[in-house]
């Protein structure tokens, strides 16, 4: 089987000692990114490119995938400890965890978390390392018609199941596309929005527009709810003891939602703009229906944890599907490294996995390592983990305003870029204040470029729209595009007649 | 009201983006899409949701509570951060970092002065450490250039 023999040549890219350095390093700094809230993976990540630019390709994007992998087992022990989630995606895992640990019971959560994260990750793992090469192949057959239908399903994606008002979401993505239409055309070398400024004819950056909306915006937001006006109420975990450990009947019990938690994760992560926040949740709504004792859950119930935690690692890991061969990113942090591969003029996409088989199965190797360095820190360093979560708001803000601030004048060595940064934070947390979707402004930067570059082919290949309907995968496409329209307003006007046959 | 006041910024933006849109060209001399074809098909579709969205603001009240005792502490910690970033250029970063941290942690962790002390010097001369000598990007150095060349 070649993909046997593509994984093994991974290994032995991963395994190489600078690599396998860099792997630590990620998933030691994904882990702190993650349990410190305000700090998302893809803040994270984007504050941390700069340090990565020494690097060769492949070093720095197996660091910065460790980063984001990491964050998810980081942001668990926030959700469990202090009841707020270091990310959003462990939001669901407060629901159950938080009052496992009043009931002292911290420890095995904690513990029982990191093996289901391990065991989704890996299982997401095997399935990207089947099905990667065969979305590829599937990828070479699109045109540019489908490329650019694939781009807004991503985002109306994001839009409809982000849950709040879809204007918002819709507005947030088109300021995404418009702030991608600075700088040089690249059809016809034209500046565009430019007024003169050298600076912008380049475009504008994503990295300042996603450090200012994830991490400046998110700290404001921080400071509005008045976290850090708060002692954190605190449990604690000790690093040994048969109290950490987990008893016969809790494996028992998690057994069947880490793996259907990791199987539905993985499908959802692989659809481009749904992603580990909806897969948790999902997975949480899934083990409650199929328990037979839905009324334990939110009172401490191990399967309430134990399948969203394995949810949205395998998500994480799904993700990297359609960002690996379709350069599709499915949601904010993905965004962030999807601009980071193009930094190092890395095009995701169907020919990636042929291209730059170093790069990418060099990728998917670390990861298998990165899930056994994770699972080992998990269980044997939660204690250390623990007290980071411990800093509180007040010290934490001013800390990572710093790095924010040096972080975005460092990529470039640009004033410009930093204002930029800053003011990205101050809308990004009126976007968080009022429900708007940041992530969607970010895609949308990322993807601006591609999006108009394959509507203008499509166009001049068919001379109008024809493309769209006569290319059976288009039209395809075209119609799962309507169903995502139709399925919210059919169910607005569905809920607006009931609620008026109520009155 | 404040939540319309938002949508109505980007209405503001998305009628100068599209003003400036109108005035790209459609088509370039070769008949093909020139510069101004997709940032007008954006600019005037975020007029139209934009718009939307407005009227929407203002009719319906809100439904989630967006109040909070902590406006005071969002503004005067925004202020800081803009007076860090413009005292970058001039005092340059490691003074600049110093001064905030000093400054942001007074306002937020009034109890802890001598920790609020040490962290606001310990950090900067790491950061600065870290990344202007070990990763060798340059961090402005504003006035001190002078002495240091």
């Amino acid at each position: 089987m070649d993909v046997f023999a593509d994984l093994i040549y991974g290994f032995s890219v991963a395994l190489s000692p600078v690599n396998l350095l860099y792997l630590a390093i990620g998933v030691l700094v994904g882990m702190v990114v993650g349990v410190m809230p305000g700090l998302g993976a893809s803040a994270g990540i984007a504050i941390l490119l700069p340090l990565t630019f020494s690097m060769d390709p492949t070093s720095a994007i197996v660091m910065l995938a460790a980063i984001y992998y990491g964050a998810m087992f980081g942001g668990t022990i926030t959700s469990v400890l202090i009841n707020t989630p270091g990310e959003s995606s462990t939001i669901a895992s407060t629901f159950d965890g938080y009052p496992l640990a009043q009931q002292g019971r911290a420890g095995p959560a904690l513990v029982l978390c990191a093996v289901g994260s391990f065991v989704a990750g890996t299982i997401g793992l095997i399935l990207l390392t089947v099905l990667a090469p065969a979305f590829a192949r599937l990828a070479q057959s699109f045109g540019p018609s489908e490329t650019f239908l694939v781009v807004m399903i991503g985002l109306l994606t994001l839009v409809v199941i982000a849950g709040g008002k879809w204007r918002y979401g819709v507005i947030s993505a088109l300021f995404g596309f418009t702030l991608a239409t600075v700088g040089v055309d690249l059809g016809s070398g034209d500046q565009r929005y430019t007024f003169g400024s050298p600076e912008l004819i380049t475009g504008i950056n994503f990295i300042p527009v996603a450090i200012g909306l994830f991490g400046i915006g998110e700290l404001l937001y921080t400071l509005h709810q008045g976290e850090h006006t708060e002692e954190r109420g605190f449990f604690r975990v000790s690093g040994r003891g048969p109290e950490l450990w987990p008893k016969r009947e809790d494996w028992s019990e998690s057994g069947g939602p880490m793996a259907r938690g990791s199987l539905l994760g993985f499908v959802v992560g692989v659809i481009p703009g749904a992603g580990a926040t909806v897969a948790s949740l999902m997975s949480y709504s899934l083990e409650k229906t199929v328990s037979q004792t839905p009324e334990r859950f939110g009172k401490g119930a191990l399967p309430g944890l134990v399948g969203p935690e394995s949810s949205n690692n395998a998500a994480s890991t799904g993700s990297m599907v359609p960002l690996l061969t379709l350069g599709i990113p499915g949601s904010a942090s993905t965004a962030v490294l999807l601009g980071a591969f193009l930094l190092w003029g890395l095009q995701p996409g169907p020919l990636l996995m042929t291209q730059n088989p170093e790069f990418a199965w060099g990728l998917i190797g670390s990861m298998y390592l990165g899930n056994v360095m994770l699972v080992v820190l998990n269980v044997f360093a939660i204690p250390l983990f623990a007290n980071i979560a411990r800093i509180p708001a007040r010290i934490m803000v001013p800390i990572v305003i710093v790095l924010c601030v040096v972080g975005t004048f460092s990529v470039n060595g640009s004033i410009i870029e930093t204002w930029i940064m800053l003011g990205c934070g101050v809308i990004g947390f009126f976007m968080k204040l009022y429900g708007y979707s940041p992530a969607a402004t970010v895609i949308a930067l990322v993807l601006g470029p591609l999006a108009e570059e394959t509507l203008r082919q499509s166009l001049i290949i068919s001379g109008g729209l024809s493309i769209f309907y006569t290319r059976s995968m288009s039209l395809l496409l075209l119609i799962i595009i309507g169903l995502l329209i139709a399925a919210p307003l059919a169910l607005s006007i569905y809920r607006r007649r009931s609620t008026r046959d109520d009155r | 009201m404040a939540r319309a006041a938002f949508s109505g910024a980007f209405l503001a933006f998305a009628l100068a983006y599209t003003l400036l849109a109108f005035g790209l060209p459609m088509m370039i001399e070769s008949g093909q899409i020139g510069p101004g074809f997709f940032p007008r098909i954006l600019g005037t579709m975020l007029v139209v949701v934009s718009l939307y969205s407005v009227i929407r603001d203002i009719r319906e009240p809100a439904d989630d509570d967006t109040s909070s005792d902590h406006w005071g502490t969002v503004g005067l910690v925004t202020v800081i951060t803009i007076a860090f970033v413009a005292m970058l250029s001039i005092l340059g970063a490691l003074v600049a970092m110093v001064l905030f941290m000093f400054v942001t942690l007074y306002v937020l962790n009034r109890q802890g002065m001598i920790a609020n002390v040490v962290l606001s010097i310990l950090l900067p001369v790491s950061l600065y450490l870290m990344f202007d000598v070990w990763l060798n990007t340059t961090l402005p150095r504003g006035v001190f250039a002078l002495f240091s060349g």
